[in-house]
């Protein structure tokens, strides 16, 4: 299951972030933040390797220290982040269930940038997407 | 062992360990003084330059790490420098105790020990001891360096003679097993004489005569050591031993692939707490190890005879790969040993300051992550700061910023946790600000203007909260002001309505003891707090630059040729003056703002809604400043709006028509420059109202005299204000005085004939509604005025620059006595005439009326009466024609305007009609002007030709009587002078003699009583223009008695062309006298 899914821009600010109202929400900011340490450091290490397979997902980037919660990360070719969140504690989720979650969040991604009354760079605020991530969150329970 | 040494690094296992410590009383700054000299001590070449040894010093070291020496030795402490105070000899042999206890702590594993004695003199210090060395002070100590050199080359002879005697322990005596303290109470009862004992003895030991070799500078030697030792204590599954042989095995191959150290220079890491190995960094690059270190260059000095020689060397040093697998290896030994959690930590940090200078960061922030985990023991809160501390600057080492902002805010949190006593806000507020650019936030608003917002908000402001509490707990509310400042305009678009109301109410509390400023707040690490403008809050939407107000705007005097650019360049215009010109347009121009008590100073290049496609504001030097008050009252009313010119300033006063009055202006210089030069000009705004003379007239001259005027000095200056509007009676409704009542002041009356002169066309309504009437002539009549003060001074005058200020003069004209009819009548002399005004009072006053040669006429409020003014007739013509000459050009209108003009003035100062009000003690002129025309200046014209009649020789004219005696002929002359520029004439003239009988009745009847001697009548030739020409008779009065000669034209000899004003002859009064005896 979920707990936090993030949409990083190319800059490094966030452009959506949703975590599991019951906790805090602070904590999981920190979290999706620290963990682009490894979102860049995959990026850089990838180099133009990543460009040609067109490999986006990054796996695993590291549990975190506190708690039974491991951070997947994604990027896009143009270099959007999706960190995901997931609590490893009741269900171990294999590498293709997280792989298809994020084709799913790059998709519904692709169509928020569709929308032409979207301006680039600006926090997405679709419903669709909200919806879409919901779904997520509860989905894999 | 449960202390971890953080600071550990792999190059750390070739160092000797070196406890300085102070004994008895010595003062910090003492100790740390000879402490820091020691440590510059910390690489010793010995054997000729053979081998280097490196020494690490520690001024305060756990005895129970110490008992871990066996397993790695360089954790064992194997010299002891003490230094004390000591100034009497008496109190030696107890120092020296001291220095005896001390050795004690760390006896078991000393090799050598020295005691530095400060401060004692004396028999005690002649005696040559090697393990004391006396100095008189702390200032006098020159020989430190090289008692360290000594005592150094004597740990060398103890270690070397250890290596020596532990490498050649062949097989054939017993090794004694080496073990760590938890682990003596296992082999209790173990079966020494078994071959897997051995194995395990011999393993340990080779492990330690690695230990040892590296430390003596030999690095192959313990390379070989390692190897073997990894070879036996893996047969026996000595795990923790074969951790430590692993770990040897690395730090000995990164000594040799990293000369310049993974963990920085060690004697000033200590101290300045500097985590970022820069420089061994930078000499790290694929291939180095080939460059660096020639394997060649050990001679064979360096290698000891009892290795094998069949391991190549090439072969012994682990690949920079390997060194990462066996330190993996290594740690997972480590982990099984609960005991062992300081040597695991250590291990992985050691790691990953390998794998930083390897650049694998990945791979590093795996083994960092696997030291967060190492459970060691419940942790003091020092030690957790200290932890969170280490691993934010590995974080840092490795390039996770973020990772590292991280663990310095869970420190810097840690510093003022609440199960703390004393919470150490400042070294929060240090962490905290560590932690800035992790987060990727400045503290520099410049960096907010401009774009879309960098890094991550929610954390930013999560921090900046926390720098804006660190910085009050600190009691520094300045700074916790300007970090409020900063959040609320940086952040002000994440911040929810309620977040904004709170951060805006804690700025408003804050900045009631402590206002935001604009002056950088400088930080003691050396950051400095730039100043916070609030441009956001308000929003400027649009910009405008507005004018100075008209009174301080400066204006360029106008010259050929500016001056500034002639001197400067001998072109008229030069692109490079016009370049200079452009590069004063970085001039800031902006506003000023005072927003929840924090000031600020908003530039209109950093206003992030605003395109201004720049507003350019040109300075020029300093001019004086102005500031005029006058006699007068300010006045509400503004000027009318066509006048242009923006007044600063209006004064009004009201005045009764023909008053004057003197308006004195106090010009006070406010500026800083002095007021060199003024000018004054002044405009009559257009008015319907026909205004007679000078309204506004002044002498500059007395007022310059006072000039320069410094600051804050005054001058006055006067203005005269004369009011001279039109005194007839324009609508002429007030009644005519009837011709029939005529009351008439003045002179009596005596004319031959009467010529009223009616003004007005006669037949117009007499009698309007009385409504009217009031209103008519308390008519108010507005004139207004604009005095321009031109004014410069200083460097501003320098560079031709003037300041204009206006004062508006609002002058509400009230009637004071009206004309409402003006006729003529000829007096007795042809050269005079009697002027007959109607006057009328429209004050609510008495009011009385003079001229220059009538006493006052009084006339009550309203009334109206007549006066007449003897005055003598006018020769106009004889007026220079100066004003007409001018205006050649003018039309001809114009000059008879002029003309009249000019004649009215004459007439109006000859007469010099003056009105007073005694009730108000006001007074003022009246003046005729307005209200004479052409027939009546006729009348007051001397006619062209002018009649002279000369009685017996004297000229008879008016009132005089000339005298004659009864029977005397009388001469009697007539004289003509043509000023006109015709030619006149000829004229027959007839004498007529009357007699008036005082009542009505001329008695023309006097043939018998006067006798011509010769003609009655007269004949006189034509005169030409400006000729003269007289006729002659003689009169004989037969009786006494008064008689009067009128003298006629015949009718026929006069022209009729000629106006009959031409022919005014005086009529001529004799008084015949009794012939005497």
């Amino acid at each position: 299951m979920a707990v936090c899914i993030a949409v990083i821009a190319k800059e490094n600010y966030p452009l959506y972030i949703r975590s599991t109202p019951t906790e805090n929400e602070l904590k999981f900011h920190y979290m999706v933040h620290t963990s682009l340490d490894v979102v860049d450091e995959k990026i850089s290490a990838m180099g133009k390797a990543l460009v040609d397979q067109r490999e986006l997902y990054l796996g695993l980037l590291y549990p975190t220290e506190d708690y039974k919660l491991c951070r997947y990360g994604y990027v896009t070719n143009s270099k959007v982040k999706f960190v995901m969140v997931v609590d490893s504690s009741n269900t171990a989720l294999r590498d293709n269930e997280i792989r298809s979650m994020f084709r799913k969040l790059h998709n519904s991604y692709t169509d928020v940038m569709c929308n032409p009354f979207y301006n680039p760079g600006d926090r997405i605020q679709s419903r669709a997407f909200d919806n879409m991530v919901t779904s997520m969150m509860i989905q894999v329970c | 062992m449960s202390v971890p040494d953080y600071m550990q690094c792999a190059e750390d296992h070739q160092t000797l360990l070196v406890v300085v410590q102070p004994v008895g009383i010595v003062s910090e700054e003492n100790f740390f003084r000879i402490y820091k000299r020691i440590c510059s001590v910390s690489q010793i070449s010995v054997r000729d330059s053979q081998r280097v040894l490196y020494i690490r010093y520690r001024h305060h070291y756990p005895p129970e790490n110490n008992e871990w020496g066996d397993f790695q030795t360089h954790r064992k402490v194997v010299g002891l420098i003490t230094i004390t105070d000591c100034f009497s000899a008496k109190d030696w042999p107890q120092t020296f105790e001291k220095f005896h206890v001390q050795k004690e702590i760390y006896g078991s594993t000393l090799y050598d020990s020295r005691l530095f004695v400060f401060g004692l003199q004396g028999e005690i210090v002649e005696q040559p001891r090697t393990d004391v060395a006396f100095y008189p002070n702390y200032e006098d100590c020159q020989t430190v360096e090289k008692r360290i050199e000594d005592f150094i080359e004597s740990l060398f002879i103890v270690l070397e003679s250890k290596r020596l005697d532990r490498a050649t322990d062949k097989s054939g005596d017993k090794i004694p097993l080496l073990c760590v303290p938890f682990e003596k109470k296992d082999f209790v009862g173990l079966d020494t004489d078994s071959r897997h004992y051995k194995k395990r003895c011999q393993g340990r030991m080779r492990k330690h005569v690695g230990d040892l070799c590296l430390q003596a500078g030999m690095l192959q030697d313990s390379l070989v050591h390692y190897h073997m030792s990894v070879e036996l204590l893996r047969s026996v599954n000595d795990f923790l031993w074969l951790g430590a042989a692993l770990e040897g095995l690395c730090s000995a191959s990164v000594i040799y692939h990293y000369p310049g150290g993974t963990g920085g220079k060690s004697g000033a890491r200590r101290f300045q707490g500097s985590t970022l190995p820069a420089e061994a960094a930078n000499r790290h690059r694929p291939g180095a190890q080939e460059v660096l270190i020639d394997p060649g260059a050990l001679t064979t000095n360096g290698i000891n005879p009892d290795t094998s020689t069949e391991i190549g060397r090439a072969k012994n040093c682990l690949s920079p790969e390997d060194i990462i697998d066996k330190y993996k290896e290594a740690i997972s030994y480590y982990s099984k040993y609960k005991n062992a959690g300081v040597i695991e930590l250590e291990a992985c940090i050691k790691a990953v300051r390998v794998l930083a200078i390897q650049k694998r960061s990945m791979e590093a922030s795996e083994f960092l992550q696997n030291a967060v985990y190492i459970n060691l023991r419940q942790l003091s809160e020092e030690e957790k700061i200290q932890r969170y501390s280490i691993l934010s600057e590995l974080y840092e080492l490795i390039g996770f910023h973020r990772k590292s902002a991280f663990f310095k805010r869970v420190a810097a949190m840690q510093c003022v946790a609440p199960s703390i006593a004393e919470p150490g806000w400042r070294a929060c507020y240090k962490l905290l600000l560590e932690t800035l650019p992790g987060y990727s936030l400045s503290l520099d608003p410049k960096d907010f203007s401009r774009g879309t917002h960098r890094g991550w908000a929610a954390v930013q402001m999560r921090l900046l909260h926390e720098l804006v509490y660190a910085s009050r707990r600190m009691g520094n509310p300045a700074l916790s002001v300007r970090h409020l400042s900063f959040l609320l305009q940086t952040m002000l678009d994440f911040l929810s309505d309620q977040e904004k109301k709170d951060v805006a109410q804690s700025l408003e509390n804050y900045t009631s003891k402590c206002p935001g400023t604009m002056e950088p707040i400088a930080l003691p690490g050396g950051l400095t707090l730039p100043p916070v403008p609030f441009t956001k809050l308000p929003i400027v939407r649009h910009v405008k630059l507005l004018n100075l107000p008209a009174s301080l705007r400066p204006h360029k005097m106008k010259s050929l040729l500016g001056q500034n650019v002639s001197t400067k360049s001998p072109f008229i215009y030069s692109p490079i003056i016009a370049h200079n010109r452009g590069e004063e347009r970085n001039k800031k121009i902006g506003y000023h703002t005072t927003v929840f008590g924090v000031f600020s100073d908003c530039l209109l290049d950093n206003l992030p809604g605003i395109k201004t496609s720049g507003s350019t504001v040109e300075v020029i030097p300093a001019l004086p400043r102005l500031q005029i008050s006058t006699s007068l009252p300010r006045s509400a009313h503004s000027l009318q709006p066509s006048s242009g010119d923006e007044i600063s300033t209006n004064v009004s006063v009201q005045l009764y028509n023909g008053e004057s009055q003197q308006l004195i202006i106090k010009l006070e210089n406010i500026g800083m420059e002095p007021l060199e030069k003024l000018e004054v000009t002044s405009k009559v705004l257009t008015t319907k109202e026909k205004l007679y003379g000078d309204f506004l007239s002044w002498k500059l001259e007395e007022t310059l005299a006072q000039f320069p005027l410094q600051p804050g000095k005054v001058a006055t200056f006067t203005i005269n204000i004369k009011v001279k509007l039109d005194f007839s009676c324009q609508e002429n409704l007030l009644q005519d005085l009837s011709d029939d009542g005529i009351s008439v002041s003045g002179f009596p009356l005596s004319s031959p004939f009467r010529q009223v002169v009616r003004p007005r066309v006669e037949g117009k309504p007499v009698n309007p509604p009385e409504s009217n009437k009031a209103g008519d002539y308390s008519h108010v009549k507005t004139l207004e005025a604009v005095l321009n003060f031109k004014y410069s001074g200083g460097p501003g005058h320098t560079e031709g620059y003037y300041r204009n200020l206006s004062l508006g003069l609002h002058v509400e004209v009230e009637p004071s006595v009206f004309f409402t009819r003006v006729s003529t009548l000829p007096a007795t002399s042809t050269r005079q005439c009697h002027l007959l005004l109607d006057v009328f009072n429209s004050t609510e006053h008495e009011l009385t009326v003079s001229t220059r040669s009538s006493e006052a006429l009084i006339l009550h409020a309203g009334e109206c009466q007549r006066m007449a003014i003897q005055v003598d007739k006018f020769n106009f013509e004889s007026f220079p024609e100066s004003p007409g000459e001018k205006g050649q050009f003018a039309n001809p209108k114009q000059l008879e305007e002029e003309r009249r003009e000019a004649r009215g003035l004459e007439i109006h100062s000859k007469l010099g009609i003056c009105w007073r009000i005694p009730s108000l003690k006001r007074s003022g002129e009246a003046s005729v002007e307005g209200l004479l025309n052409q027939l009546v200046l006729e009348h007051l014209q001397l006619a062209p030709l002018q009649w002279d009649v000369l009685v017996d020789g004297q000229p008879c004219d008016r009132e005089a009587v000339a005298a004659c005696q009864v029977g005397d002929p009388v001469r009697l002359e007539v004289r003509l002078t043509n000023r006109s520029p015709r030619s006149v004439g000829p004229f027959a003239l007839t004498v007529v003699p009357f007699q008036d009988h005082q009542n009505g009745v001329h008695n023309y009847d006097l043939h018998d009583t006067v006798s011509f001697v010769g003609s009655s009548t007269f004949y006189l030739d034509a005169v030409q223009p400006s000729g003269q020409s007289a006729c002659l008779g003689a009169l004989l009065f037969l009786y006494t008695g008064d008689f009067f000669l009128h003298i006629r034209f015949h009718e026929d000899s006069t022209s009729k062309e000629l106006p009959p004003s031409w022919f005014c002859l005086p009529s001529v009064h004799v008084c015949a006298l009794e012939a005497q005896a």
